[in-house]
């Protein structure tokens, strides 16, 4: 079916090799559903993973795709990630070569342009990390 | 075009023509006939102009919507059921705002001046209830719409023999899953109820011989009203669309010895639970467990995710499996066992008194009240107020102070009102907006 999600790099500013989110499965207006795989030798991986600290970068990465996506018309065009809550790893190292589901749905929103989301990384049904992510998009 | 559901039909046609499949008014349709009734319509619509172009059906249930629902998608146009109760004037509104090309009534195709072109892949366009808010149009395949029947004909445990008593509205995204596509798709026949009564219902059950009933907890708790209660042979019972209560789970099995299984499901996804052992609604905590093909999983926030072929797949992408996943309102929690138990809805948690507070939380403190069978709470915004419905042999006040006692911070903002019951849009889902008024809002 014709779908109106459009690619990643047209929704947040990275560029590759920082773009860390292969693809955008569900975009509303309130949540977005995404999905990775991290090759072997990314970012920091030295062969025992990816530091699970990136995991804050990748999920931001997907709460900044649902405001490109749903709030650019509101003015917001980029964001910064200014606070984490309760960010909970459950891993010191993400896997690489495994498919990596994101998942953040938005718990508040102002018109200033702060939004707060609930967000985790999983790896099937194991959650690596998850928590609140504050981020101002102006 | 994607024409699955319409392959499948030509060739149930053509396997078995002359089998049952629509009883309507005492007339009996077979499956040639009824492909026959569609080819006539087909006559009468600019068939060679509806290709990907939107066309508003709106149409009582019968033969006649199923005969002009083929006719519709043989020519490539993109359906939109709605509820026959709306007006002319109402649909005509419908169709300007999604740029619909006509609308087909009983008794007319009605052409507009401007349409638009919808996806190629399109065929149906399901409309939400509205009960909370304007009704959204969610787009479907053919593929998608018989994934969602096949799921629950499998889960349920329905097949040809089995015959439907249809009495809830085509257009409704329960009836499309449960009658229309299993018809269409899998030749399972139905006979159309002619009067939500329930003696009416009673008597064509047993007369027709039908063997599943799906349908709503008023229409079940009228049923039970009904003295010497007998429904033939009739076999499932299948309720949706409003919680069901113990009371009404229990009620029902002494009236008539069947169990009601509770079905839950969205308009974005079809069937999502199903309560095999009709055990569910007589304990009142799980919904059931998840329906075949369907995987579910919460947000690490409670929220429900709906990942299968069902999903539609309208503005999303289908992952690595082919199937598309969507994250709803409704906050979840399962059992060991599977059972999904549900905790309100996010789009219920309302500001009152500047402090969030999770309207279903109220409701289910007032329902835990002796004698209380029923409650549902509105926020009326302009008063800051909650202002709770109960209904039962109670009094208000019982209720009031066990609310304040639960919800201390809230306790001068509270108002209880008892009601002889609670207001039901047509789909059989509490009407909020009703609601409000009722109480003063």
């Amino acid at each position: 079916m014709n779908h109106a999600i459009p690619p990643i790099s047209e929704l947040i500013p990275h560029e590759p090799p920082m773009i860390l989110i292969d693809r955008i499965l569900e975009l509303s207006a309130d949540c977005v559903h995404a999905e990775t795989t991290l090759q072997p030798g990314a970012l920091d991986d030295n062969g025992t993973g990816v530091s699970s600290a990136w995991s804050l970068e990748i999920v931001a990465q997907a709460c900044a795709a649902l405001i490109g996506q749903h709030y650019r018309d509101q003015g917001f065009r980029e964001g910064r990630l200014i606070k984490s809550s309760r960010w909970t790893l459950s891993t010191l190292h993400l896997p690489t070569a495994q498919l990596l589901t994101i998942h953040a749905t938005i718990e508040a929103a102002s018109d200033m342009g702060i939004f707060l989301f609930n967000g985790e990384l999983r790896a099937g049904d194991t959650c690596l990390a998850e928590g609140q992510l504050t981020i101002l998009a102006r | 075009m994607s024409d699955v559901l319409i392959s499948r039909w030509d060739k149930l046609v053509a396997a078995q023509p002359d089998a049952l499949a629509v009883i309507d008014n005492r007339s009996q349709w077979t499956r040639s006939e009824l492909d026959a009734r569609a080819g006539e319509w087909a006559q009468k619509i600019p068939t060679d102009q509806l290709l990907q172009q939107a066309v508003i059906l709106c149409q009582p249930n019968g033969a006649d919507w199923l005969a002009k629902f083929l006719a519709l998608r043989r020519a490539g146009a993109i359906i939109i059921p709605v509820d026959a109760a709306t007006s002319i004037e109402d649909s005509k509104k419908l169709a300007q705002k999604l740029s619909c090309f006509a609308l087909q009534s009983s008794e007319h195709f009605e052409r507009f001046s401007q349409s638009r072109k919808w996806p190629t892949d399109l065929a149906l366009v399901k409309l939400t209830s509205g009960t909370s808010g304007e009704p959204t149009a969610i787009p479907f395949t053919e593929a998608e719409l018989c994934a969602d029947g096949d799921n629950i004909q499998s889960t349920m445990g329905i097949g040809p023999s089995d015959l439907n008593y249809a009495l809830l509205p085509f257009a409704h995204s329960y009836a499309l899953g449960n009658l229309v596509i299993p018809l269409l798709a899998s030749g399972i026949p139905l006979v159309v109820g002619s009067a939500p009564l329930p003696r009416i219902i009673a008597d064509e059950i047993t007369r027709s011989g039908a063997t599943v009933f799906p349908s709503v907890p008023t229409v079940f708790e009228a049923l039970t009203r009904t003295d010497e209660l007998s429904l033939g042979k009739l076999r499932l019972c299948i309720t949706a669309a409003a919680p069901l209560t113990p009371t009404l789970a229990q009620r029902f099995r002494n009236a008539c010895g069947l169990s009601l299984h509770n079905f839950y499901g969205a308009s974005e996804c079809g069937g999502i639970a199903y309560d095999h052992t009709g055990q569910c609604g007589l304990t009142g905590n799980a919904v059931g467990a998840a329906m075949d093909n369907v995987e579910l999983s919460a947000t690490n926030d409670g929220r429900l995710c709906v990942r299968s072929a069902a999903v539609s797949s309208f503005e999303r992408e289908a992952g690595k499996d082919g199937r598309a996943i969507i994250t709803l309102h409704d906050k979840v929690s399962f059992l060991d066992n599977g059972g999904v138990v549900i905790h309100g809805r996010v789009d219920r948690i309302v500001k009152c008194a500047g402090k969030r507070i999770d309207l279903a939380a109220l409701e289910k403190v007032a329902i835990a009240v002796d004698g209380v069978e029923r409650a549902a709470v509105v926020h009326e915004t302009a008063s800051d107020r909650l202002l709770v419905a109960i209904i039962g042999p109670t009094e208000s006040s019982t209720t009031l102070t066990a609310l304040q006692a639960n919800f201390g911070a809230w306790r001068g903002r509270l108002r209880v009102k008892s009601l002889p019951e609670l207001p039901v849009t047509l789909r059989g889902k509490v009407d909020y907006r009703e609601l409000s008024r009722l109480l003063g809002g």
